[in-house]
């Protein structure tokens, strides 16, 4: 009976229960720990039905999607939409106060590079050991953007690992802080930063952009797109375009992103002793990048009488704003009235920019 | 051929260079931006 031939259940395979139960973990971190559900929910839900036998969701030029993931992301429209929404949500206020801080955002760039190096060493080919080590930067978007471009077969594994260590960062880089820090510089506090101009943040947006992109082209999608959000922000005469970027075309993006990235996960691409490697990899690179912060920032006190408390460096890895959060909670440990967060935001937001030069210099040299 | 020695090289130097620049942009626009704007004068009282 054709019927029977069609039924789903008769198609099971081993390896697509074990999606499932991949995926039903993601839906339960997201529901139940509050774990990037945002992201993590819809990823969890595509992996679940991209390993659903027979259904054609991800069959090339058929399945709905394969669609948005072929014109979402292989054409490189959900990523850069992404980063309109969170330059619509970015102040650079506390970055244009203190520039010398944007430097701890290059610090946290260390772990990408060093993790690239481990990843090619292991075997990897350089356009892979780029999409790994770019993990380190803790940026979802970014991570998608360039996996997608040089190592597609890597993508949800690089997708989920980057998301699911923006989601453990209260867990990773507290003890990693402590480590490479004393009590006395966890008290440190920093001198009150200055108030910024309406024109500078209106000025910025728009000089930053042709900077950065001037300086690496490959950069601009990702770029363009956020600071053009953040224009929108600082203009004030384009309220409906904002809050649309910050709101609802941001909603939707992350709806096909997270769908798009889970359903790539299938059971022969995922299941493999090298995604395990990819997910140690990952830990390493945002272990190290953690770490080349703080211990720059401790650098930087050696040459300056206006300290810097060395745990807003752990910032400059760009989950925004989850990690100042965390340099704010680790200083409040060591002085309850220490407050760290607006300092943290500094790194935090040259994390960001930091990661997207980086990946545009991985795609001018490996595209 | 590109190297992975190549593309770290290029990469630490790309990715600190174009922080620079902006670090340099927002020294720039702290000292020609960072003062507020002079209130204007206040206007003359208008005259009976």
């Amino acid at each position: 009976m054709a019927f029977l031939d069609q039924l789903g259940v008769l198609a099971v395979t081993p390896g697509m229960v074990v999606m499932w139960a991949i995926g039903l973990t993601l839906i339960h971190l997201a529901i139940h720990r509050q774990y990037e559900p945002l992201l993590l929910l819809p990823i969890g839900f595509g992996i679940l039905v991209a390993n659903l036998p027979l259904t054609g969701l991800m069959t090339p030029g058929e399945g709905l999607i394969w669609r948005f993931y072929h014109y979402g992301i292989e054409w490189e429209v959900i990523p850069p939409l992404i980063f309109l929404g969170l330059g619509a949500h970015t102040d650079f206020g506390p970055l244009l106060s203190q520039p010398r801080l944007i430097f701890l955002g290059v610090a946290a760039q260390g772990g990408v590079y060093v993790t690239f190096f481990a990843a090619h060493a292991a075997g990897f080919t350089l356009e892979e050991a780029a999409a790994i080590g770019i993990i380190g930067g803790a940026d979802g978007p970014t991570t998608i953007f360039l996996a997608s471009q040089l190592a597609p077969e890597l993508l949800g594994a690089c997708a989920v690992a980057a998301y699911s260590y923006m989601a453990l960062v209260p867990i990773i880089q507290p003890p990693i802080m402590r480590l490479l820090t004393t009590e006395g510089e966890r008290r440190i506090r920093m001198r009150k930063a200055r108030k910024v101009t309406a024109r500078e943040k209106l000025v910025f947006p728009v000089a930053a952009a042709m900077g950065i992109i001037l300086l690496v082209p490959a950069s601009a999608p990702l770029i363009a797109m956020f600071m053009l959000g953040n224009l929108f922000r600082e203009s004030k005469v384009v309220e409906r375009l904002t809050d649309t970027a910050q709101n609802a075309l941001m909603n939707i993006v992350t709806i096909l992103l997270g769908v798009s990235v889970g359903a790539t996960m299938d059971a022969p691409t995922f299941l493999r002793a090298d995604v395990l490697f990819i997910f140690a990899l990952g830990l390493v690179a945002f272990a190290l990048g953690t770490a080349s912060g703080v211990l720059l920032a401790k650098a930087m006190n050696l040459f300056t009488s206006d300290k810097i408390n060395p745990l807003v460096g752990a910032a400059g890895v760009s989950a925004v704003p989850m990690a100042a959060r965390v340099a704010h909670k680790v200083g409040a440990e060591a002085d309850r009235k220490n407050y760290l967060l607006m300092f943290a935001m500094g790194p935090n937001l040259a994390g960001v920019i930091g990661t997207v030069i980086a990946a545009g210099i991985f795609l001018t040299m490996l595209r | 051929m590109t190297t992975a020695t190549d593309i770290f090289v290029n990469g630490v130097f790309g990715v600190f260079t174009g922080i620079a620049v902006l670090y340099v942009l927002m020294r720039v626009l702290a000292a020609v931006l960072g003062r507020p704007a002079p209130e204007s004068a206040p206007a003359d009282p208008a005259s009976k």
